[in-house]
């Protein structure tokens, strides 16, 4: 057998069973929606950082007589 | 030998500046033993507590102190820091004991010589208590929580859920809960600053070049200092008077010596002090403001003229990383190439220092021209002004469990003195100055003094008419007067 629901019908009822719905899951001990990553998968990562910060100079324009501060002196 | 009686009073002993400690001592109030093993025995009992001692020396102190009370006997007296008992991070080299840099690959490393910041404060006859925890390597690579120490999580006098900051942890937290008077740290990028506004001392982090590096874990050649992190701004002067000088053994070396003499810049008032309002109004979070604005209208009153001041506009952040990445990538090429780096504490790190080596000469190259523009974008900068005053930090410290909060707060689009402050003044090797300027929910924060390179005593000058006109520097943990 099959029940007919209006869509009106069916917005008005999962408006009331969404905060029942919602007591259910809380009650569900949290599971971490996001794996941890894997040793591979961190490194991968760290290194995307160090793409990032060699990106972000590469796009500084620096005169061309601009040495870099080899002899370092304050 | 005839037992002496301790004269003064021992429940305000442990914050007592080193002025005062030399004037008990000169006085015979107190001999040179027994306050040696006051602070040693504090540091043994409670600095695990705080996870800050790496190893105590006290049993060699004693000795020293000997040395020292028959000196003081025979009128011998040579300086301020004579009988005053110290430690240092665990990054300097102390001869014939374990010098970790705070990393398991490196806990039974041994060096046979004495740094040379050492043996100038041992030659000053300050008393080498021990030497304190410390971020690991420090903070090479990137750290992600407050357990990246051979000691574990430094933790703050001020409350232990707390971090100290870091990466000279156990130097902040030693001087923050009274079990050193002063203490040594060093600083690439912020190690100095950071965990003395967080423990609510002072903390001085001199010019490049100006403190021999010999003996120190080298991070980053061209950006590492080492610093002093002690009770007030004068104390932090009267050490550096002792710990600074050239040194053949250090490349990086100034040749330069410092004569602190804060009397030539008694009258502040024509000077010029670098600010931003929008620094102390909108940039810390909201609990901190009220006591930022209290600090800011304590420095109005100092004497010198208010300038509104902007920091160039740079990548501070990208240029400073690979500059300290790329030199710690060879500085610790073998540990990162034989997998030693694996046996780190903090995974961050270990990613971070294994990734570091793929920068490539011309990254490298690249931000040390850009840096050159920096250097004379500050040039121009303190052409105009003699101090830059902004917070030291904006936030609380981080919670010492757990990972820290990587969550960005919402901080203002308008900048004024503090974005990039502590990176732009490293890579210029400006010395820089915090003190305690207020409590918030019973925690520290501070205020910082940049200044131009070898402008020590004027840092310093500024520092010590704060901490005339306020108390925080005098505050004790688990004491905090209204």
């Amino acid at each position: 057998m099959s029940i007919r629901v209006s869509r009106r019908r069916w917005v008005i009822l999962m408006g009331a069973t969404a905060p029942l719905l919602a007591q259910s899951t809380a009650q569900i001990p949290p599971v971490s929606a996001v794996p941890a990553p894997t040793p591979e998968q961190r490194l991968d990562k760290a290194k995307a950082d160090v793409r990032e910060v060699s990106d972000k100079l590469a796009a500084i324009t620096v005169p061309m007589a601009t040495e870099p501060s080899f002899k370092f002196v304050a | 030998m005839r037992k002496q009686k301790i004269t003064v009073d021992e429940s305000t002993l442990p914050f007592a500046t080193i002025s005062e400690l030399g004037n008990a001592l000169r006085q015979h109030q107190i001999s040179c033993v027994e306050l040696t093993k006051f602070f040693g025995e504090r540091l043994e009992t409670q600095g695990p507590e705080y996870n800050a001692l790496a190893l105590s020396l006290l049993k060699d102190a004693k000795k020293a102190a000997k040395d020292v009370d028959w000196e003081l006997k025979h009128d011998r007296i040579r300086g301020p820091l004579q009988g005053i008992p110290f430690a240092v991070k665990d990054l300097l080299s102390v001869a014939d004991y374990p010098t970790t840099w705070g990393a398991k690959p490196f806990a039974n490393q041994v060096f046979d010589f004495d740094a040379t910041a050492v043996r100038k404060l041992k030659g000053a006859k300050g008393i080498l208590l021990g030497k304190l925890a410390m971020v690991e390597l420090a903070g090479g690579g990137g750290y992600t929580s407050a357990s990246a120490s051979l000691q574990g999580p430094t933790r703050n006098p001020w409350n232990k859920q707390y971090w100290a900051g870091g990466s000279s942890s156990g130097s902040a937290a030693a001087v923050g809960a009274g079990l050193v008077p002063y203490a040594l740290g060093s600083e690439t990028s912020g190690s100095i600053m950071t965990p003395a506004c967080y423990c609510g001392v002072s903390g001085l982090r001199p010019t490049y070049g100006l403190v021999s590096r010999y003996g120190a874990m080298a991070l980053s050649w061209t950006l590492d200092k080492i610093g002093v992190l002690a009770r007030s701004a004068e104390d932090c002067g009267l050490v550096l008077h002792e710990l600074a000088g050239g040194d053949d053994q250090d490349p990086g070396s100034a040749q330069k010596s410092f004569y602190y003499s804060p009397q030539y810049y008694g009258d502040l008032n024509n000077l010029k002090i670098g600010y931003a309002e929008i620094d102390f109004a909108e940039w810390p979070s909201e609990p901190l403001r009220p006591a930022f604005a209290q600090a800011l209208g304590v420095v109005k009153t100092l004497g010198p003229q208010m300038v509104q001041t902007q920091l160039p506009n740079f990548a501070y952040g990208p240029v400073i990383s690979c500059i300290i990445d790329s030199e710690a990538a060879s500085t610790f090429e073998d540990l990162i190439r034989t997998g030693g780096v694996d046996q780190l504490a903090d995974q961050g790190q270990i990613d971070g220092l294994k990734a570091s080596v793929n920068y490539s000469a011309v990254d490298y190259l690249k931000a040390m021209r850009v840096r050159t523009q920096i250097q004379a974008a500050f040039r121009e900068l303190f052409a105009n002004v003699d101090f830059l005053v902004a917070p030291t930090k904006l936030d609380f410290p981080d919670k010492a469990d757990g990972p820290f909060d990587d969550t960005t707060p919402k901080r203002p689009d308008v900048k004024g003195v503090f974005a990039g402050l502590v990176q732009a003044s490293n890579l210029c090797g400006s010395p820089a100055l915090t003190v305690p300027c207020g409590f918030v929910n019973g925690l520290p924060i501070g205020l910082q003094i940049v200044g131009r390179p070898f402008s020590e005593n004027r840092i310093l000058a500024l520092g010590v008419e704060f901490q005339k006109r306020t108390n925080f520097h005098k505050q004790q943990p688990g004491k905090i007067l209204t």
